[in-house]
């Protein structure tokens, strides 16, 4: 996926814009693609992605996942432009969106939920966020920072206090 | 890397903390002891006012059931459906209300006395009871801080208010206890009965004369049967209650001067009372009456719920049979039309179809109702009251209250009213041999949506009481469970269902059903009348408006022990509310002691009035009347004329209808 910049050939008509990650990768990709990306959107809005647009903090890596989750949802951002994707299917996303989750490890989610957030793509913050919230739920503290590689940085006198407090939920 | 969450902001960690799911709240609390920061996170109040609005209504912690039991001591019931643990259970008879995270309980040990119960602390306070004799009643808690917002009353003050007919002396009665003071308020009164109100006669009534007069001037003669002694002030009740009223104000402006005359060659009082064999009419009156009459419409009932059992009887049970008879002497007869409620259903969920009553079917399964040994189930005791010297009227009434409703539960309806509308129904279905009969089932009855005058609801008073209690700003603020439907109808919907109905059927030797309702057409939320009601007084703010504004506290949780408080504001309706208290009010209970008060009688009035409405989860299948509609439709195609029989609920926007026509018809009607 990651190429060199091709001339701009247009699909459907519209506008190719140029994503260019911290590593200096490029992807091309339809304005319709691009846009469901609230921060892209708005600078296609102000006419300054002549130049191509610059992602210092996405690496090449996880904007191929972005990029492919964009390629996939635009179907149904853009149901009106173009049929270039045949617009895939409900269940065909659904299924995309899982696969795309699910085997990843989680420094790669965390990376794709910051990438998500700082690209402001809402559905897809919304899917890496739930499937983090996910993977929390039913595990006891213990696990979740095992999980999360997470340091407990309470006394043993604070923790011991919540839990009596709170015996109901921790007994497993 | 190490600490991989390190990398993410805050407000990313709350995004996805924000997600976890709240129907456990375990959850959260193990979440929250992973790491301070995460504990920081969540219990930072604007997180939980985020995760409040993220998954919308609060959890479900556990259910209380409040299941009436006719025969020995109530089940009682608490289902939890999560691992918090909900905290001392305590032994109670029966569950009350649910308010402001609290419970309220009744109990009993050597006495009655209450219980206010918080679920999620553990707290329980005691109360005494008011000391209103109570057979219908009902009670509610409430916060008492003034401004609170009711995220977090944990622990404060609260106040109960304890409603209850006391029908001793026919009134209904209301306390109010201050957990601040510890004692009850002096019972008030609310209603000096509700008798006047059944003497009148049905608004329904108006509005159908009003608009046989106006649009069928092929209507050569309207006998209308009035309760009186002779026909003298039987014509001037008419003239009181019915032709002198607003909505005549079309007619009267057509005809002028010619207005009395017009009224005088058309209608024709008669005194005398469906209660009676031949309506109380003499042979000669009767005679005539038999070779004149084609149509006959039966609007007569006693409509208070909770009315003496052989009132409600004779003129639901009897009245239906006496009608019935007098129409099969009617030779020239093309239909009876009755007029009964669509809540003869009782209490079902579910769709609920256009269908009779069959002799002697009960709602309750197994039990099966003879109508003749009701009535000599009254006679009897009846007897037995005469013959006991000691009996007072005051007794005599109590007994026969309480008989209605024993009866009614006896047989699976909610109450006395219901109960013998549908006594009446069956009876009605199994005499009338070959008549032509048709049974209009309304739902709640609204103010007029169009014709003659809309927004006119003299008499028709339902839903209302909310919205004068707005008006008059004695209520800041109502609400009901917003999803729930009501099932209402505009009056003059009603009543071209009627005349369409009578049209449609004259001659046929058949019965037919029709629910003239709207859930199921048009279903109407409380959350439309709300809104409606919202604006319209934003609009136009009552005379005495006051403050509304509320200010919302700001608060900051910095050590652990406070942490466990803060959680219960996501789970702040822990107990499901119990329906019956639905139309209670939120949040606004925040005034003046004795001010206070005041309010929440009327409210709790409003609750004890319209429970059987509020209550209701069935919806009202109208096949029959959509049948009827259609053909109305072609007919009136064929014809080229505008509808001006409309009675389809469909057509009503009512956003539009509770703003502009209902609410502003309330203000206008009823408010004085």
């Amino acid at each position: 996926m990651a190429a060199a910049a091709a001339e701009a050939t247009t699909d459907g008509g519209g506008k190719m814009i140029i994503l260019i990650s911290a590593d200096g990768k490029r992807f091309e990709v339809t304005e319709a693609v691009a846009s469901q990306s609230q921060l892209i959107s708005n600078m296609i809005e102000d006419d300054c992605t002549e130049n191509g647009v610059r992602l210092p903090n996405v690496d090449g890596d996880i904007l191929t996942m972005v990029v492919d989750y964009c390629n996939m949802h635009a179907g149904d951002a853009a149901a009106a432009g173009d049929t270039m994707k045949a617009s895939s299917t409900e269940e065909e996303l659904k299924k995309f969106d899982a696969e795309l989750v699910q085997a990843l490890e989680n420094p790669v989610l965390f990376k794709l939920i910051l990438a998500a957030n700082f690209l402001n793509i809402k559905s897809l913050l919304d899917m890496t966020c739930q499937r983090v919230a996910d993977m929390m739920s039913g595990k006891t503290p213990e696990q979740m920072r095992e999980t999360f590689s997470i340091e407990n940085d309470f006394t043993p006198e604070e923790e011991a206090a919540i839990r009596q407090e709170n015996a109901w939920a921790f007994d497993d | 890397m190490d600490d991989v969450t390190a990398s993410l902001a805050p407000e990313l960690l709350s995004e996805i903390l924000l997600r976890l799911p709240p129907d456990e709240p375990g959850h959260l609390f193990r979440a929250a002891i992973v790491c301070k920061e995460w504990l920081r996170a969540i219990c930072d109040p604007g997180f939980l006012r985020r995760y409040r609005a993220f998954h919308g209504s609060p959890p479900l912690l556990g259910l209380l059931h409040r299941r009436q039991v006719l025969q020995g001591d109530p089940v009682r019931h608490l289902a939890r459906t999560t691992a918090v643990p909900l905290f001392p259970d305590p032994t109670f008879r029966r569950a009350l209300d649910c308010h402001h995270g609290r419970a309220l309980l009744h109990a009993s040990d050597d006495g009655w006395y209450l219980i206010v119960w918080d679920p999620v602390t553990g707290e329980q306070h005691r109360v005494l009871e008011p000391g209103i004799p109570w057979l219908m009643y009902t009670a509610a808690v409430f916060c008492a801080v003034s401004g609170c917002a009711h995220l977090d009353c944990h622990g404060g003050p609260f106040r109960v208010v304890f409603v209850a007919t006391d029908d001793e002396d026919e009134l209904v009665k209301a306390s109010v206890y201050s957990s601040e003071t510890g004692a009850w308020s002096k019972p008030a009164i609310l209603d000096y009965g509700y008798q006047t109100w059944q003497e009148r006669l049905q608004a329904i009534t108006r509005v159908l004369v009003e608009k046989i007069l106006r649009v069928q001037p092929d209507v050569k003669k309207l006998y209308l049967l009035v309760r009186a002694n002779d026909v003298e002030s039987a014509t001037r009740r008419v003239q009181d209650e019915v032709t002198g009223k607003e909505i005549f104000q079309v007619l009267k402006e057509k005809h002028g001067d010619g207005f009395e005359s017009f009224v005088e060659e058309k209608v024709c009082t008669l005194a005398g009372d469906i209660i009676y064999e031949n309506l109380g009419l003499d042979s000669a009156k009767l005679t005539e009456l038999s070779n004149e009459i084609d149509i006959i419409v039966n609007g007569a009932a006693t409509t208070n719920f909770y009315e003496r059992y052989d009132v409600a009887f004779d003129s639901n049970v009897l009245g239906a049979k006496n009608i019935c008879e007098f129409a099969k002497k009617c030779t020239k007869l093309k239909m009876l039309l009755h007029v009964s409620t669509a809540y003869v259903a009782g209490e079902q969920e579910g769709l609920i179809l256009e269908k009779p009553f069959l002799m002697g079917q009960a709602l309750r399964e197994g039990r099966h109702l003879d109508i003749a040994s009701e009535l000599n189930l009254i006679k009897e005791t009846r007897r037995e009251m005469k013959a006991s010297n000691r009996c007072s009227e005051k007794t005599e009434k109590r007994t026969m209250k309480e008989l209605g409703l024993k009866r009614a539960k006896h047989f699976g309806w909610p109450n006395t009213y219901v109960f013998t509308k549908a006594m009446g129904e069956m009876l009605l279905g199994h005499l009338r041999g070959d008549l032509p009969v048709v049974i209009i089932r309304p739902s709640i009855i609204t103010s007029i949506l169009k014709e003659p005058l809309p927004g006119w609801m003299e008499g028709i008073r339902t839903i209302d009481s909310v919205i004068i209690g707005y008006a008059k700003q004695t209520l800041s603020f109502f609400l009901v469970d917003l999803n729930l439907i009501m099932d209402v109808i505009p009056g003059d919907m009603v009543v071209n269902a009627m005349m369409v109905a009578m049209a449609a059927h004259s001659g046929e030797q058949a019965q037919t059903i029709y629910h003239v309702t709207s859930s199921l057409r048009n279903p109407a939320p409380y959350a439309v009348l709300s809104d409606a009601g919202h604006r319209y007084f934003f609009a136009n703010p009552p005379p005495r408006a006051g403050k509304n504004g509320r200010l919302r506290r700001m608060r900051f949780f910095s050590t652990v022990a406070s942490f466990r408080a803060h959680m219960a504001i996501n789970y702040k309706l822990p107990l499901e509310i119990l329906r019956l208290v639905n139309i209670a009010l939120c949040g606004m209970f925040s005034r003046r002691y004795d001010e206070l008060s005041r309010k929440y009688k009327f409210v709790m009035h409003l609750v004890e009035l319209y429970a059987p409405y509020t209550l209701f989860k069935g919806c009202f299948d109208d096949i029959n009347t959509e049948k009827l509609r259609i053909t109305m439709r072609k007919q009136e195609d064929k014809n080229g004329g505008g509808y001006c029989f409309d009675f389809d609920p469909k057509s009503i926007d009512w956003d539009e209808y509770f703003y502009k026509v209902h609410i502003p018809g309330v203000v206008k009607y009823l408010c004085d």
